[in-house]
């Protein structure tokens, strides 16, 4: 009994500083941000907050500017499962194979997530630029002058633009996911395919891509989570504008609280974030889950 | 013997680990870390401003400051610079929101400062001009924007209008003379656009640009009632007199007045474009000319007021200007900082300052009264400038300046891209008006 009790001090001892960490970091400042939502606060430290009960998420709910950036969300999103998913796993198998220069490769693949993002975000603006800018002066170098655009000033061109950098500058993160579930397939479940005749499709099929069901579950709950909450990028390519136009809830989130003085209704758009990403997080466990 | 030692290690690391946490969290205050000046150590002042550009403005009051630095008088100013209007504003907010505001700031006065008046954070000058009355009475009567009731909570630093400068160069090419009215302006821009040459390269990225455009349009259109009657809306912004404004401000950009994408471009890359004689005009405060000496264009720009309504010609002396930008102290609640960071203030608002100012930057027009250095030499530019700024009769700021809201500004700013993008006038002023708390 003393021993079990002496076990439980240790436990207790050694779980402490990562639980105190954790109620530092996290629990508390979410709970100041639950809080907040609740009250209309200037955003001055020595100013009262006032508190006006739901209206922040009221308001939140009726701001066109917040459903706009929900569906750029969505965009990020979309272009997670659609473009980032298949070339991250695409960077996977060819830096899990045994071609000549797969060194090379891993380096060259996973550069860009080394590279700070508002400064990749940068060098794109200024690429993109249409007076100027690299990709459109290369269009117009191979007759492709009608497809040169205002990347970053058209509406929904814009918040394409800034996904598809978005998984140039992850995928190589992405890829490290698949590699390592790659890694983990036994190589005489591969032998036993090749035996039995399975061509090379067959085996992707039935069986490297459901035995790395758990890769693909990290990816689909980083990247939810990773979209909903996705800001610097944004931020730095087009501050969410023109006209709120490439808004995400984390840009609209900054631009109330900080240039709108308004921390309240900052704090219901965080929350707001943060319990869709719960929600979809535990959904997307569950479902994978009921499947196995 | 060796799990004990573990068992000690593994307690130790979570103590230090605890024990640094504890070190992160307690401390508040605004940030005047070095000693609280009454032990009478060094006392460090942090002002943030603007100024951190390459241009003569700037190197100057960063220089003055290292020279301040030098004195070794027991205070040192850390300069905080960001140049970017908004990213300053957003700064400062997060500054104040946390608590760790900076000792001294630039800002615009009126609503923008509402909130801090409001908070309580601002440190009252008047008990520093009872003391000092020579200081106060050094300054042009500039201080309303800084105003409430008894309580003055800030100096002007600056004096300015909006004025149109253009490149003589292109004009005299293409047979224009300088335009005095609106209707002129547009008959310029008109064929400047059928010669192939940008008339302004706006850039709108910065969405202060068509802002301060909104603000000249409807001085110049309204007279500077305009402002008020916004504030208090008697006029609101999706009135028709406000339509018409944004009617005009878009109807100039689908005539390619702005240049090809004004939202792909922001303020420097506007002013490079002037600068290397890109673009024709650019409508700027009368700091810009220290900008012009040394480009491309220099020698080949002449400045003139803001153009006004040929039909309105009884608001041609209401004009955007007046004390733009003014410094302000936060109370610290430490009274040796509070006058450290005063005697900061005093130095950079200074007779001897703006006389210094004046011959760096040839010229120029201040918020302070001096005499001028016998060696400035004055150049053409800013003789005319002064001369433009004697005429104007009203000097108002940006009209968000006075509203009772203080996201306006923003907002309003924000709303206009819209005009740019496939807004019209009318979504532009139900976006405005959408937004708006005080109906």
């Amino acid at each position: 009994m003393v021993k079990k009790r002496k076990n439980l001090v240790w436990s207790i001892a050694f779980i402490l500083p990562a639980l105190s960490l954790l109620f530092v970091f996290l629990l508390y400042p979410v709970f100041e941000a639950v809080k907040l939502s609740f009250y209309k606060w200037t955003g001055i430290a020595s100013a009262k907050p006032i508190f006006i009960g739901l209206e922040n998420y009221k308001a939140v709910f009726q701001s066109p500017n917040f459903w706009l950036s929900m569906r750029n969300a969505l965009f990020f999103m979309i272009g997670g499962f659609l473009i980032l998913m298949p070339l991250a796993f695409l960077l996977a198998k060819i830096i899990t194979s045994s071609i000549r220069g797969v060194k090379f490769f891993k380096v060259s693949y996973y550069l860009p997530v080394m590279l700070p993002v508002t400064a990749v975000g940068l060098i794109w603006v200024y690429m993109l630029q249409p007076d100027w800018g690299l990709v459109n002066s290369l269009l117009e170098k191979v007759g492709l002058s009608e497809w040169a655009m205002n990347w970053l000033g058209t509406p929904t061109l814009n918040v394409v633009s800034v996904v598809l950098v978005n998984e140039w500058i992850f995928a190589g993160f992405n890829m490290l996911i698949f590699a390592a579930g790659l890694v983990s397939i036994p190589q005489d479940v591969y032998e036993s395919a090749k035996i039995d005749g399975a061509s090379k499709f067959k085996t992707l099929i039935y069986i490297t891509l459901p035995l790395m069901k758990e890769s693909f579950k990290v990816f689909s709950v980083l990247c939810i989570c990773g979209c909903l909450k996705t800001f610097d990028l944004m931020f730095a390519m087009t501050g969410g504008g023109p006209n709120h136009t490439s808004e995400v809830p984390a840009t609209l989130l900054y631009t109330e609280a900080f240039s709108s003085k308004n921390f309240g209704r900052g704090n219901a758009i965080g929350v707001v974030i943060l319990v869709l990403g719960m929600v979809l997080s535990i959904g997307l466990n569950k479902a994978m889950k009921s499947e196995d | 013997m060796k799990k004990a030692l573990k068992k000690g290690i593994a307690c130790t690391l979570g103590a230090a680990m605890i024990f640094s946490l504890t070190a992160c969290g307690g401390s508040s205050g605004n940030g005047s870390e070095k000693g609280d000046g009454s032990k009478g150590e060094n006392i460090e002042i942090r002002l943030t401003s603007r100024w951190g550009g390459e241009e003569t403005l700037s190197k100057y009051f960063n220089q003055k400051i290292e020279e301040f630095n030098e004195l070794d008088n027991g205070i040192t100013i850390v300069a905080d610079n960001v140049t970017d209007e908004q990213q300053y504003f957003d700064k400062l907010s997060s500054q104040f929101g946390a608590g760790t505001q900076p000792n001294v700031f630039i800002n615009y006065g009126g609503t923008s400062i509402k909130d801090y008046i409001d908070g309580g954070v601002l440190l009252d000058l008047e008990p520093y001009f009872e003391e000092d009355p020579e200081w106060r009475d050094s300054f042009l009567p500039l201080f309303d924007n800084w105003q409430d009731g008894e309580a003055t909570y800030g100096v002007p630093v600056m004096l300015y209008q909006i004025l149109l400068y253009y490149n003589t160069d292109i004009l005299s090419a293409n047979g224009i003379e300088e335009p005095k009215t609106i209707e002129e302006l547009e008959a310029a821009c008109d064929k400047l656009v059928a010669a192939g040459i940008t008339p302004f390269q706006l850039g709108e990225s910065s969405n202060f640009r068509a802002g301060h455009l909104l603000n000249n349009l409807c001085y110049k259109a309204y007279g500077g009632d305009i402002a008020d009657k916004l504030a208090s809306r008697e006029i609101n912004y999706d009135s028709e007199e406000m339509l018409e404004m944004y009617a005009k401000i878009q109807e100039w950009n689908e005539k390619g007045y702005f240049g090809s994408n004004p939202l792909s471009v922001d303020n420097n890359g506007e002013k490079a474009a002037f600068l290397s004689g890109e673009s024709a005009f650019r409508y700027d405060g009368a700091w810009f000319v220290g900008e012009i000496t040394g480009t491309e264009v220099d020698g080949k720009v002449d400045v003139t007021a803001f153009p006004y309504f040929a039909e309105k010609e009884e608001y041609k002396a209401c004009v955007q200007g007046g004390s733009g930008q003014g410094f302000s102290i936060t109370d610290s609640g430490d009274e040796a900082v509070n006058d450290a960071a005063v005697e900061v203030v005093k130095y950079l608002t200074s007779k001897d300052y703006y006389a210094g100012l004046e011959k760096a930057s040839n010229g120029g027009i201040y918020p302070v009264k001096f005499e001028s250095d016998p060696e400035t030499e004055i150049d053409d530019m800013t003789v005319k400038i002064k001369g433009i700024v004697d005429e104007a009769e009203e000097f108002h700021g940006d009209m968000q300046e006075i509203d009772p809201e203080t996201h306006m500004l923003n907002t309003v700013r924000t709303a206009l891209q819209g005009l740019f993008l496939d807004g019209t006038p009318e979504s532009c002023g139900e976006e405005i008006v959408s937004q708006e708390e005080v109906k």
